[in-house]
């Protein structure tokens, strides 16, 4: 009797949870496409947004799902938009191509760098990202004969997508390409995450040494977490190297990791539409008050912040999740 | 059939010993008590077991095969199994996802991204087993932050039981919980699989008369003595240990 409630409990919630199929995917794709009717003069601004979503994303795995506590994330970014760049400008110009070629070298530097950073942990932990990112920045400053240095790798020019879409003035194509890049990664991360291998990043978050007891190879899973963060901090490095046509030091600097982290603890680490939510509030936040005051928006951004870890612990994302919970025991306790 | 090997395991953090020279086995079926007074180094011992510790002598062996130099995630997987004296559980997940992240790395799956549907169902099977033999059913979609002490104590041994080991080292399971609720963990104890080897730590006594077939008893890292339950009780080094031992808590309480 009792086994009986307990499956149909479990189907219950597997059925409830999942009515809709690609429901968040859907909720994104929706929302995107409204913003570009509603804000048709800020397009370039919007596949920022987008863009700078996917990084947060990818740091929404590594330091949310996983708990690696990284603020050098800008390195795989940055890493993805100059080989996509250089990719570019020197061997192919097919978007696609250099869209995967960028995305690949973020995990491969995040699976090299990542190998030997992983074996520490706590403070010194932090410290090495930081040093890795700072030690890609002066690499990317001092190769200027390569990079261009301080002045950014420009002329990045790509083909149109599929032949057919061309990367246009009004940046039509630019905002309509990252929003499906952003939708696919989405829909991919959060296949991740709610497999059991997310659920097993979970469990290292909450407890590593309980991890070590059960079996876990604790080192091998943060890694393969970091590469696969690397691999879409690298995806979102090549877009804003096509889409921009440049690739400035700014993707690599400290800066760059530091708002990326903002964002997501603004949004909520917990649950990855924080991290899109975080993103949208920072870089709307960050537009409107830069424009009206260009030397104080910061106080909004540090207020936010400030809002963000003392009055919601779990980010933004908490003011939807709060009501939805409080209503399903509603729910619950009516029968 | 399972052997544990514990042999002549030494360990000292510079001049202080916490192991010394220690020797024993565990086989399949066993059911012993580890006992001693507070800082005999009884944690320590799991935890040399389990390799949480590097021992600075001596070797540990699994049915002959030699597990010293083995990691710690290594040695669960050979089929060692531990649980905490102090809860260590995934307090943000709920008991379901609990036991789910202990039954992947049982069934070697913490790694896949997509989970068939067949082994998903296999999972969930399992995870309605283990919380119906511990009576723990009630509770899957909790949060263990939300659960009483004495379930959550429940569920340590469930995430250790969900490994399917072999040896099983018990620390302390009924620590901290009330009399009335420790009835309900020692009856999952008395309840394990019974070709299971079982190490358990633990200061009730007549928890440790009730459970144990054999008793070895630990005092300052050394094994002190080992023999029945009856022996061990009528051995008189270890009522002195004991009676110090609570002579000078009584004086503390005094002062």
């Amino acid at each position: 009797m009792a086994e009986v409630t307990l499956r149909r409990a479990a189907e219950a919630t597997r059925a409830g949870r999942r009515t809709v199929p690609f429901l968040p995917e859907i909720i994104l794709a929706v929302v995107g496409v409204a913003a570009f009717f509603l804000f048709p003069d800020d397009l370039a601004f919007l596949a920022q947004i987008v863009i700078t979503a996917l990084f947060v994303l990818s740091l929404s795995l590594v330091l949310g799902q996983a708990g690696i506590p990284t603020i050098g994330h800008a390195a795989y970014m940055g890493t993805g938009a100059y080989v996509a760049g250089l990719f570019a400008i020197h061997f192919n110009q097919d978007p696609l191509l250099g869209l995967l070629i960028g995305g690949l070298a973020g995990a491969a530097m995040a699976a090299i760098t990542g190998a030997l950073l992983l074996r520490t942990q706590h403070l010194t932990f932090v410290m090495l990202t930081i040093a890795v990112a700072q030690i890609l920045y002066e690499i990317a400053n001092q190769a200027s004969g390569i990079t261009g240095g301080d002045n950014g790798l420009s002329g990045v020019a790509v083909n149109p997508i599929f032949g057919v879409f061309q990367f246009d003035l009004y940046s039509h194509t630019a905002y309509f390409y990252s929003l499906v890049v952003l939708v696919i990664s989405y829909f991919l991360i959060r296949q991740v995450v709610e497999s059991p291998f997310g659920l097993t990043s979970r469990g290292i978050h909450s407890d590593r040494e309980r991890m070590l007891a059960l079996g876990c190879n604790v080192y091998r899973h943060l890694l393969i977490v970091f590469t696969i963060g690397g691999l879409f901090a690298g995806f979102a490095g090549a877009l804003s190297a096509q889409v921009a046509q440049v690739v400035g030091l700014s993707s690599l600097s400290f800066s760059t990791s530091g708002d990326a982290l903002v964002m997501l603890i603004v949004g909520g680490s917990a649950r990855l539409p924080g991290a899109l939510i975080g993103t949208v509030v920072f870089m709307v936040i960050q537009h409107v008050a830069s424009n009206v005051n260009p030397y104080h928006w910061l106080f909004i951004i540090g207020g936010l912040l400030i809002i963000a870890v003392l009055v919601l612990p779990g980010g933004l994302i908490s003011l939807v999740d709060k009501p939805a919970a409080w209503l399903r025991q509603r729910r619950a306790a009516r029968g | 059939m399972a052997e544990l090997r514990i042999d002549g395991i030494c360990k000292n953090f510079g001049g202080l010993v916490v192991a010394s020279d220690v020797t024993f086995t565990l086989s399949a079926g066993d059911r012993t008590a580890l006992i001693g007074p507070n800082g005999a180094g009884k944690t320590t011992l799991v935890n040399l077991i389990t390799g949480a510790l590097k021992p600075s002598s001596g070797t540990i062996s699994l049915d002959g095969k030699p597990l010293t130099r083995l990691s710690q995630p290594a040695r669960a997987q050979a089929g060692i199994a531990r649980t905490f004296q102090v809860s260590r559980l995934f307090r943000d997940q709920t008991v379901g996802d609990n036991l789910r992240i202990a039954i992947h790395q049982q069934r070697r799956q913490s790694l896949r991204v997509v989970q068939p549907r067949a082994d998903a169902d296999a999972v969930e099977a399992q995870v309605e087993r283990i919380l119906t033999a511990l009576r723990l059913q009630h509770a899957v979609g909790r949060e263990v932050r939300h659960l009483p002490y004495g379930e959550q104590r429940l569920l340590e041994i469930a995430l250790a039981l969900a490994l399917e080991p072999r040896v099983l080292l018990l620390d302390e399971p009924a620590a901290g919980v009330p009399r009335g609720e420790s009835e309900a963990i020692m009856e999952v104890v008395a309840a394990l699989p019974a070709d299971l080897a079982v190490l358990l730590i633990e200061h009730d006594m007549d928890l440790v008369f009730r459970f144990a077939r054999k008793i070895i008893v630990l005092a300052s890292g050394a094994v002190l003595t080992v023999g029945t339950p009856e022996a061990v009780a009528a051995d008189g080094r270890v009522k002195q240990l004991y009676f110090g031992r609570e002579h000078d808590e009584h004086r503390h309480v005094v002062h």
